[in-house]
């Protein structure tokens, strides 16, 4: 088995936006395998950070490396009204994981037999990361990009997935753009941008409560 | 192949080719108690020949274009695209799994046609019979081809411009090659 730790390296200089600038590494960044939160107020560059890093937008300036198999989960994704959750995971996750898919979802009550334009707004958050999570290549270092992959989930279903974080984070780079709802949470390291800098900042008792006070 | 399957899997579910089917299995015999047909039954085989065809084409042009632009607009505007994007399957390759998936329920309509042309409206002449299954299967195969590109125009046009516009540009080209030569423009 050919096991590579996922990475990213972020140089000193790399600019992000669209047709203006949003903002800069202000030093070199270097991200093994684990979970990275990126925080930032609206309107920062968080999604156009994680869109760059996919590649599917092009930087303004300077450069990254990106080492692993990548997947980029937009905030904004969707599947067909009309497909069920089953059919999604039978599409989408390769046959040797079905089974684990499915288990998760009966343990975050997912209801697999319903259509996907009949979920609320967490259900379909849970049924776009059991397909990325499930997708994770175990031959290979990964990185998985993850925009809002909280927003509407109940905090149970976000414990469950933090533990699977948690478990494969030698294999699995993920970098987690949200805006978190309780104080105590545990940032270890994170991404902050701010005053048009991008900075990384670790701490093993890092919380969100010490990091939101960097964010005006 | 995952937007392969997953494309497949939609428009299973969606079954709006149930009308298709219907369209071009069931409705070719009932269309014939419309025609002269039945005022001279000579004319009811080639009652049930035209009708076949006639509908396995508008089947092809107003299910198929439509279906093949809807599902290039919703996977640019979903974020499916970019998701797959990501992942290293390239816009070409989304494009040509989408259309493999569009023309898996597409392709049977022409078989569907030359089947019923061959068992329900062959001539009485042997000779005419082999004949007559010779031009329903190049017809067939004809219409594969034809019809194979404008259902891949129509998904990448609607994937920049919309499925309105996918779908319109395929069905205009489409029925200008069928009836264009007798527009007058005098």
């Amino acid at each position: 088995m050919n096991l590579q730790s996922p990475q990213l390296k972020l140089q000193a200089g790399l600019t992000i936006g669209y047709s203006q600038a949003l903002a800069s590494a202000a030093e070199d960044i270097s991200l093994g395998g684990g979970t990275h939160f990126l925080i930032a107020r609206n309107g920062r560059g968080k999604t156009t950070l994680l869109r760059t890093l996919a590649k599917t937008l092009k930087q303004i300036d300077g450069d990254f490396l990106a080492s692993g198999k990548t997947q980029y989960l937009p905030e904004d994704l969707r599947f067909d009204p009309e497909i069920t959750v089953a059919g999604i995971f039978k599409s989408m996750v390769p046959a040797a994981n079905l089974k684990t898919a499915t288990d998760l979802a009966a343990s975050i009550e997912l209801d697999v037999r319903k259509a996907y334009g009949k979920l609320s707004t967490g259900n379909r958050r849970k049924t776009h990361l059991i397909v990325a999570e499930n997708s994770v290549d175990s031959s290979s270092g990964n990185i998985l990009l993850l925009d809002e992959p909280f927003s509407g989930l109940d905090a149970y279903a976000r414990e469950v997935f933090e533990n699977i974080w948690r478990a494969s984070s030698d294999q699995v780079l993920r970098l987690v753009s949200c805006h978190p709802d309780y104080d105590s949470m545990g940032m270890p390291s994170a991404l902050v941008i701010q005053d048009g800098g991008i900075r990384h900042t670790v701490g093993s008792d890092q919380t969100w409560s010490q990091l939101k006070h960097q964010l005006n | 192949m995952r937007l392969y399957r997953l494309t497949t899997a939609t428009l299973l579910r969606r079954r709006s080719w149930v009308i298709c089917a219907f369209a071009v299995g069931i409705l070719p015999f009932l269309l014939q108690y419309i025609s002269s047909g039945t005022e001279n039954p000579a004319l009811l085989k080639p009652a049930i020949a035209q009708a076949t065809w006639a509908m396995a084409l508008l089947s092809s042009i107003f299910w198929g274009f439509f279906t093949a632009a809807n599902q290039g607009d919703s996977n640019a505007r979903s974020g499916l695209g970019e998701y797959f994007l990501t992942t290293g399957v390239s816009a070409g390759r989304q494009l040509f799994e989408m259309w493999l998936s569009v023309f898996t329920y597409l392709a049977p309509l022409p078989l569907i046609a030359a089947g019923i042309c061959i068992l329900c409206a062959s001539p009485a002449l042997p000779d005419e019979r082999s004949m007559w299954i010779a031009t329903n299967f190049q017809y067939a195969i004809l219409f594969l081809l034809v019809m194979a590109p404008l259902v891949a125009l129509a998904t990448a046009v609607a994937s920049r411009f919309g499925s309105i516009t996918g779908f319109l540009t395929s069905a205009t080209l489409a029925i200008y090659g069928l009836y264009g030569g007798n527009f007058s423009f005098r």
